[in-house]
């Protein structure tokens, strides 16, 4: 960040610097920055006590003529002067450090606006992409976790380019949206797709918290908002190259489960009298044990690589600048037939008239990624999770046909059921194998992110502004259950009777959407001290989609790939005597539209760098909702006052102490369900038809149409916004000369009105109709710190640490609820509750008497029925309520270690897949799946004090883990997120060259993490339940960044 | 210079607020239909019908769980576990009637009924709007016709699963619903004798609105009028009623000969049928209360019971037991053993697919049952038996002889028995059981090997509240007026 506003100040420096010349002999070299080795342009060097001084170049070279002895003093805006004393030497080459407490950070707020540290009255964090850059992960966003107090980040998945769940300040909604609004450049982005974002286009995040910052943001501000901005060129520079390139391997984290062995589990299977080891001789499984122990993680893992290449080329004339970039990036998932791949292309531009009144920008992104995923992970399904079958297949079935390739079926045929059911079901393993190896699950998507903006200022003080943004995607999906796989006969309505299986199904996605905002702006400053700024602002917003989707069963495999794989829908075939059509495609689409129409303004007066105070007050409509509850007002007022500009503190070590308050309130409108017409939209098209009842076209008897009242959309006419009142109050600080910097902040969230679907009596067309009732708060604390230990022009060494305690508590639900919402799962909300909530049978043990699992009863008492009204909360929640993380920074010279941890604390999660290691139930020894040595601790005679129930126990251990607190597991964790080791050549490697900066790293990224949880990997989405997760990598890399 | 680019400005501002406004604030999807615009032609009142019919589902549920054809056969003692089982019915079988989840008979059969009957009334409201000319009469009355019984056959559904007390008109019946309610009303349920009075009218008013033209067997006819009303009598206690009406019954339908009477549940054959269900491909599959995939000789999760295949091959030569028990794929070890692999025959697929089979709603042998209770109870004992007897004879190779019954009682037992025979997975056990099974003092008493299958209760006497489906609990948390119906 630093950097690019230096840059900016070379232009001004053009003009208060003097020029002058005179012999004695040429001095040059080369001025870098101490903290990253990177050429300052724009550096005044002056010849102590003369007039004569120059500026270094864009590559921050300079050429002065000076004498033996005198001193040439090099001095740049927020870095530390430095003098040099002239010797024998043509040459003087120096690194500058950084005056800490001269640096003030920008702040990025909403709509285009910036402010400073000092000056900002909002709870805001800007973080510079150069935080997160060149990491090895293809979704950026999976990077920002454990740094931003507040701000928790949980991917649910390994599968590479996987979203990220963002929960800021907590969970704000039950039956809605809680995620936060993503911004790019001012354009309103979908939150799920920034895998197709370059990560290297990025330059800073900031992330909008309190009510001040996102009350402006009134309709979709409610969960926060993170803003994100793009590089730009820079007025008045050369043509500069930049190229970075870097290669990584990633492989699976850990391998936590402990796992029977071939013999292990055929001894286990004959102790307990089923399954294959029933009557084989201690000889026999030796034999088998000797020739095959497959260890499934294995087969179904890989150690995979990630290539990535970046070229920006940035270049600035007097009027105009330019931001171009070019990318590609692979990564291949560590689960056998996933990928990612990208190739994105990015041209900023901005320019200006020659009385700088008159500015105009565009960024345009364009890209195109392609992803093969495994649909089935995540589910706890038997033939479609692949991740389950790593864990659960048996290690005494071969992974290798007779020929000794690795096997794609392992004898099993497709299509006939018993090879892989009843007693066969242990084959399994061989079914995903297959599935893997032959199905199709892909995803391609075009995205074009472009926005155009104008300003210009009118008249003296008055700047009128217009920006036009969009936002494109386009993505098609393609799944194919290939004929000839072994579930491929049983996917017509036929069965395995039809002549052709197989499924074909493709979908293409239109998503739109647009934004325009007009603003105008007031600014003037009186007696120099009273700043005042006024700004209205008209927003308009229309989003489109359209879908398109086509599945057909019958498949002809010789032809697949082509249009004749498509058996015809009037093909016939004779099946149980009846002459039927088995091959009926089904084709749909639909498309769907929303808007926003708001209008607000923003009034701020600052006095004398002491005291700012801020308003914004916003008015939206929602078409969501009808008559008088269509509008929505939202406002917020804030303000700061800066006590190290008080005469108290000056010549303290106090070098910045500023106090922020804020209070506001914020809407959300994202009522209602994202399934349309049996489509599953983003979440912004939710609930498009919420207050009115509506009637639809439904399958009729008897083979007709017909028309019926929707069952989902039986319309709540008195729906209205739901409302966020946040209160903030903030301490942002520094202490000698900012040595130690931080942000400290306090705040209360109060959703009221909150969107939830309420049942109603089933007399009506449907259960449930959305209406506002109840609410729900969040409190909490974040600290920010940062502390460099020692810094000169060699050495810098810094550490710093962010964290956040989130207490989140429902306080109010629909009165017919009873204070309680049980949707059958493992959590439930309930009033004085945390929303995910566990709400469980007590799990007490197993009984020494009998083998049998023990509960407590809802009063306490041991029982040993799991009766569900003996279920209690637990006091375990689904999301965390500690979050944070920090970093190391060490560097010296051109060399630079840094560490990045990230943590989550106090969050629980049930581990299914633990519990199905562990499973004794009745019926269960031959199910076909592995199990963890801990069965053997079973309980076997009256007296035996265990863990694990008896062989044959009435509650399996799945039933244990669905209703129990058994499995639920702390899932906290600390991780080393990433650790860097960098080296910069030094510039004098570089004079004979065409670079202008070389820079070489490695980095691992989840190198390291402390938890309790019992799986393989603690990460997730905080989901309440692993069931066969794809786990999230460990990734090496290697790189450069070349600059020329 | 300065002029032009101000003039830019503003054109550009100009165009960025007039397309503002209404349509961001007042957006309609396309396509979309609210109950104002959704009815305009007769024909738009033909689809409204469609989709009511569409929610007329005995045959509702699979994997487990269901509605009225699965829970009379689950709860009471026609199935056992199938070799196929996971544990599918166990809990149900085992007497656990369940009222919270979304799967159970309570909340199906209620919400099943309900959403039928509250589709009827948005069209029969609709017929206030919709313009209807001199040519049209006749079609929309009998769309209306239509309606009306299909309105009376859901609360009829729902008085003889969730009426505690058939004929005793102050105890509770359901709620009566012929309007279109608002969204939050919570309505407490009506007597049982409004509730049959209200049903009454509706009948009443049906038939003479129904096209005997139009008359066919998978949509409401004069004659499915009659055969509701004859169930409605028997719930009420009105014999001399139901006695009338399945004589008409039976005259005007014969019943199927053997041969039919297979083809009839192949859906080839429709002798005896006053009233089916079409089932088409995509619909619900009713061999899926049963089987995982289709009827197959490993695939059944439920199976006959030995109880029920003993009593079928008591006298040999039976057409049903070939109906009940596929001979093909069953596997029988023995009398009453454990291994015995007793696969469901009644519905073995059709042309509509390999798990789709018509529901048969109203069947003449039915009507003869009815018949001869009737005569029971009127005290022609001879009549009764005779009508017993001519279903019989229809149903073996030879003439059967004449059953002998000494009272009432004896007479009420045998028919009770032969219904089982007779309608065994078609929906009716649980409520004979509840109806007749409780006068006559018989309950569930299943045969130990059956009840083994599940490790299950054995018996369940006759006056047990569980033959009296309990409201649904989401029925009880969104409405504070609703009654629940006594447990013990």
């Amino acid at each position: 960040m630093k950097l690019k506003l230096t840059w900016l100040m070379t232009f001004f420096m053009a003009f208060v610097m003097q020029f002058s010349f005179s012999q004695e002999k040429t001095i040059t070299g080369i001025v870098t920055s101490g903290a990253d080795g990177l050429p300052l342009p724009g550096v005044s060097v002056i010849v102590k006590g003369t007039t004569r001084g120059v500026q270094t170049d864009f590559d921050g070279k300079y050429s002065i003529l000076a004498a033996t002895n005198e001193i040439l003093v090099f001095s740049y805006v927020s870095m530390v002067s430095t003098e040099k004393t002239i010797g024998a030497s043509n040459i003087v080459n120096v690194a500058m450090t950084e005056d800490i407490a001269a640096l003030d950070e920008v702040v990025i707020i909403g709509y285009g606006g910036q402010s400073s540290l000092r000056t900002s009255v909002e709870s805001i964090t800007t973080l510079s992409a150069e935080k997160v850059e060149n990491r090895a992960n293809a979704a950026v966003l999976q990077s920002l976790q454990g740094q931003v107090a507040g701000v928790n980040v949980g991917t649910a998945s390994g599968q590479p380019g996987a979203d990220s769940t963002i929960i800021i300040r907590g969970v704000g909604s039950i039956n809605s949206e809680v995620e936060p609004l993503y911004l790019i450049d001012g354009v309103p982005t979908n939150r799920d797709n920034f895998k197709t974002i370059n990560p290297s286009d990025i330059a800073t995040f900031s992330v909008l918290k309190d009510a001040s910052a996102t009350s402006l943001y009134g309709n979709r501000g409610s969960n926060g908002v993170i803003v994100i901005t793009t590089k730009r060129g820079t007025f008045n520079e050369g043509l500069k190259f930049q190229y970075s390139t870097s290669y990584g391997i990633s492989e699976l984290q850990t391998q936590s489960y402990d796992l029977f062995s071939t013999s292990e589990i055929l001894n286990w299977q004959r102790d307990n009298g089923a399954g294959d080891g029933v009557g084989l001789s201690d000889q026999a499984i030796a034999a088998m044990a000797a020739q095959t122990n497959t260890d499934w993680y294995d087969v179904f893992f890989k150690q995979s690589t990630t290539v990535n290449h970046n070229l920006s080329i940035t270049s600035g004339g007097e009027k105009t600048r330019n931001f171009t970039s070019v990318s590609y990036t692979e990564q291949d998932g560590i689960l056998e037939s996933t990928d990612f791949k990208r190739m994105s292309v990015r041209n900023n531009f901005n320019g200006r008239s020659a009385d700088e009144k008159f500015t105009y920008n565009l960024n345009l992104a364009l890209s195109y990624s392609k992803t093969n995923e495994q649909d089935g992970t995540g589910s706890n399904s038997t033939f479609f999770n692949p991740y389950r079958a790593s864990i659960f297949g048996l290690p005494y079935l071969s992974a290798y046909d007779a020929d000794g390739s690795q096997t794609i079926d392992g004898g099993v045929i497709p299509g006939v059921p018993g090879t892989f059911t009843g007693v066969n079901s242990k084959n399994f393993v061989y079914v995903l194998l297959n599935s893997i190896s032959l199905n199709t699950d892909q995803l391609e998507d075009v995205r074009a992110l472009g926005n155009f903006d104008v300003s210009y200022e009118v008249l003296k003080n008055v700047t009128a502004g217009l920006t036009v943004g969009v936002d494109y995607r386009s993505e098609r999906t393609v799944d194919i259950l290939h004929p000839a796989s072994i579930l491929g006969p049983f996917q017509s309505e036929q069965g395995n009777s039809a002549a052709f299986g197989g499924i074909y199904t493709t979908g293409d996605t239109r998503d739109v959407r647009t934004t325009t905002l007009t603003s105008l702006n007031y600014t003037n400053i009186f007696n120099e001290k009273h700043e005042v700024s006024l700004t209205g602002y008209v927003e308009y917003n229309r989003d489109f989609i359209d879908i398109i989707s086509f599945s057909q069963d019958g498949l002809d495999e010789r032809f697949l790939g082509s249009t004749n794989a498509f058996i015809p829908a009037n093909t016939q075939e004779l099946i149980n005597g009846n002459l039927v059509n088995p091959y009926l495609p089904v084709l749909n689409a639909g498309s769907f539209t929303t808007g926003l129409f708001s209008y607000f303004g923003k009034g701020s007066y600052t006095y004398d760098r002491k005291y700012g105070i801020q308003a914004t007050i916003r008015r939206d409509a929602s078409f969501r909702f009808i008559g008088d509850n269509k509008w929505g007002t939202f406002w917020s007022v804030a303000g700061r006052w800066n006590l190290d500009q008080e005469a108290f503190l000056e010549n303290t070590a106090v070098s910045l102490l500023k106090f922020r308050a804020s209070y506001g309130t914020v809407g959300n409108q994202l009522v209602g369900s994202s399934v349309i017409d049996g489509f599953g939209l983003p979440t912004n098209y939710r609930g498009l038809n919420v207050a009115t009842p509506q009637i639809i076209s439904g399958a009729g008897y008897n083979s007709t149409v017909s028309l019926i009242p929707n069952a989902n959309n039986l319309g709540n006419p008195d729906l209205k916004w739901e409302t966020t009142k946040a209160t903030n109050f903030g301490l942002d600080f520094g202490f000698w000369n900012n040595k130690l910097s931080g942000s400290l902040d306090l705040y209360k969230r109060v959703t009221s009105d909150l969107f939830f679907s309420r049942n109603v009596s089933l007399i009506n067309p449907g259960t449930n109709i959305d209406s506002n009732v109840g609410e729900l708060e969040n409190k909490g604390v974040e600290l920010k710190l940062d502390y460099t230990i020692f810094a000169d022009e060699d050495w810098n060494i810094s550490l710093g640490a962010t964290g956040s305690y989130n207490e989140n508590t429902v306080n109010k639900l629909a009165l017919e609820t009873n204070g309680l919402i049980d949707n059958g799962g493992l959590t439930v909300i309930a009033e004085g509750q945390p929303v995910g909530a566990y709400y469980l049978n007590r799990y007490a043990g197993v009984n020494p008497a009998n083998g049998e699992s023990l509960f407590l009863d809802i009063d306490g008492n041991i029982t040993e029925s799991l009766d569900p009204n003996d279920r209690v909360f637990v006091d375990k929640a689904q999301n965390p309520t500690w979050q944070g993380g920090f970093y190391t920074n060490i560097s010296y010279k051109g060399f630079q270690l840094s560490t990045q941890w990230a943590y989550v604390a106090d969050l629980y999660r049930v581990n299914l897949e633990l519990a199905g290691l562990e499973e004794t139930g009745v019926n269960t020894v031959s199910n076909g799946q592995n199990r963890s040595p801990a069965v053997l601790r079973a309980w076997q005679n009256p007296g035996d004090v265990t863990d694990i129930p008896r062989i044959g126990t009435g509650q399996s251990a799945f039933n244990l883990a669905v209703n129990s607190d058994k499995y639920l597991d702390d899932a906290s964790f600390l991780r080393l997120r990433n650790v860097e080791l960098a080296y910069v050549l030094p510039v004098k490697f570089l004079d004979r060259t065409p670079f202008t900066y070389v820079k070489f790293f490695a980095q691992g990224e989840n190198l390291l993490t402390f938890t309790k949880w019992r799986g393989n990997d603690p990460e997730s989405n905080f989901r309440t339940i692993d069931r066969g997760q794809y786990p999230t990598s460990r990734i090496v890399s290697f790189g450069s960044v070349i600059n020329f | 210079m300065r002029n032009i680019k101000y003039f830019r400005i503003a054109v550009l501002m100009l165009i960025a607020v007039s397309f503002s406004c209404d349509d961001a604030t007042e957006i309609q999807q396309d396509g979309f239909l609210g109950p104002d615009n959704a009815y305009n032609t007769v024909s738009d009142l033909q689809s409204g019908l469609n989709g009511v019919y569409a929610r007329y589902l005995p045959d509702n549920g699979g994997n487990g769980s269901g509605g009225e054809i699965y829970h009379s056969s689950v709860f009471t003692d026609e199935i056992k576990a199938g070799v196929a089982s996971n544990g599918q019915g166990s809990q149900l079988y085992d007497f656990i009637i369940d009222n919270t989840s979304t799967g159970s008979a309570s909340y199906i059969t209620w919400q099943d009924n309900y959403r039928m009957i509250a589709r009827a009334n948005r069209v029969i409201e609709a017929f206030n709007v919709v313009p209807i000319s001199a040519s049209e009469q006749n079609n929309a009355d009998h769309i209306r016709g239509q309606l009306l019984g299909l309105r009376a056959l859901g609360h009829l559904k729902l008085l003889e699963y969730f009426a505690p007390d058939y004929g005793n008109d102050e105890s509770l019946g359901v709620i009566n619903l012929d309007f279109v309610n608002d969204v939050n009303d919570q309505l407490p349920r009506n007597t049982f004798g409004e509730t049959v009075a209200f049903i009454k009218s509706d009948l009443a008013a049906a038939g003479p609105l129904l096209d005997p033209g139009q008359a066919s067997n998978i949509f409401i006819n004069i004659d499915v009028i009659k055969a509701l009303r004859t169930r409605l009598a028997l719930v009420e206690g009105d014999y001399p009623t139901a006695l009338t009406l399945s004589n008409q019954l039976v005259a005007d339908y014969p019943l199927a000969n053997r041969a039919q009477y297979l083809q009839m549940y192949q859906d080839t054959d429709d002798t005896e049928l006053i009233w089916k269900l079409s089932r088409v491909s995509g619909d619900n599959d009713v061999a899926l209360l049963f089987f995982f995939n289709f009827i197959s000789p490993d695939d059944g999760y439920l199976e006959v019971s030995n109880e029920l295949y003993n009593d079928l091959s008591e006298t040999a030569g039976d057409i049903r037991l070939d109906a009940t028990v596929n001979n093909e794929f069953s596997t029988i070890e023995g009398v009453n053993s454990p291994n015995n692999i007793l696969v469901i025959n009644k519905y073995p697929g059709s042309a509509d697919g390999q798990a789709t089979n018509d529901i048969k709603v109203f069947r003449s042998s039915e009507f003869w049952l009815i018949k001869a209770e009737a005569e029971a109870r009127a005290g022609n004992l001879a009549a009764s038996a005779t009508s017993v007897k001519t279903l019989r004879d229809a149903r073996f190779v030879t003439a059967t002889d004449l059953p002998t019954y000494a009272n009432l009682t004896m007479a009420l037992t045998d028919i009770l028995s032969e219904r089982r025979k007779e309608l065994s997975f078609e929906g009716h056990r649980y409520l004979d059981l509840k109806r007749l099974g409780r006068e006559l003092g018989i309950g569930i008493d299943r045969n130990p090997v059956d009840c083994a299958s599940f490790q299950a209760e054995c018996s369940l006497p006759s006056t047990d509240p569980r033959f009296t489906l309990p409201i649904p609990q989401a029925e009880i948390l969104a409405n504070s007026n609703i009654q629940v119906n006594p447990s013990n």
